[in-house]
């Protein structure tokens, strides 16, 4: 057990979008990272992509429930102010092209990856999915 | 192999290389997660003092031992020195290393505060070391 000795802050929490045309598997997602399965560090990074797979929604639903529609009229506008300045055309390209876009949140309280994902930027995509986790609780 | 003490950290290795660490990680070429490898190894190896050097060169007038020098210019304990020369063979290099002092706060973090990256870590350094 590792026991934190330095100093403490409150915890933060960032958001990101995935889109796809298809609902993204696990294996997508590890795909996207460039975990294979042979790899030490893979077991940890596939306990948060099960979570971001679990809990991820669609983005109007996510949208709608999450406390920014008291600062943000649209998902759109939400988007804009905290997500990758390329990312709001890709919504609005995957609104035209019916594909999913999805949205989920990374909290720095979490263990390993959950927290290193919160705190670092991150935008990645391949050939069927763009994620974008820019937004950095720092 | 990495020995961490809190958020200090020896390492021991002989053959490892920036190019096997990244090899014995099995991560895809130009992805995401090699970026993350080479983080992993910056952050360890990018600013860790060679502290075998260090003794010959600057303190064995002072410490008549290598082994004394660790316990006192390190302060680590007599478990922790036993930890360290029973991962130390013959003609190892042994670098010290403080995660906090580090530039990348994120990466330090992700190993400083979970046993278990560590040991994946370890995994990967031990299978380095044997490419």
């Amino acid at each position: 057990m590792k026991i934190r000795t330095g100093f403490v802050t409150n915890s933060s929490s960032t958001n990101f979008i995935i889109i796809s045309k298809d609902s993204p598997t696990e294996s997508d997602l590890l795909n996207l990272l460039g975990f294979g399965t042979e790899s030490p560090l893979t077991v940890h990074i596939q306990e948060l992509i099960h979570e971001i797979v679990r809990d991820m929604q669609p983005a109007d639903a996510f949208f709608r429930e999450s406390y920014y529609t008291s600062k943000h009229k649209t998902f759109e506008e939400f988007v804009k102010e905290h997500l990758h300045e390329k990312s709001l055309d890709r919504v609005q390209k995957a609104r035209k092209d019916e594909k999913n876009i999805f949205c989920g949140t990374f909290r720095s309280e979490d263990p390993k990856f959950g927290c290193f994902f919160c705190c670092d930027t991150i935008l990645i995509e391949n050939d069927s999915i763009y994620f974008d986790a820019t937004e950095c609780s720092w | 192999m990495l020995i961490c003490f809190g958020s200090e950290y020896f390492i021991s290795y002989k053959n490892l290389t920036r190019e096997k660490f990244i090899q014995a990680s099995s991560v895809a070429e130009n992805s995401w997660a090699e970026a993350l490898m080479h983080r992993i190894y910056d952050c360890l190896l990018g600013n860790a003092v060679n502290v075998i050097e260090e003794y010959e060169r600057f303190y064995a007038v002072e410490y008549s031992t290598f082994e004394e020098f660790l316990v006192k210019r390190y302060g680590i304990t007599d478990k922790e020195l036993d930890a360290i020369k029973k991962n130390l063979p013959k003609d190892y290099i042994l670098v010290y290393g403080c995660m906090d002092s580090q530039g990348d706060y994120n990466t330090s973090q992700l190993m400083e505060f979970s046993d278990e990256i560590v040991e994946s870590v370890n995994e990967i350094l031990t299978k380095g070391e044997k490419l």
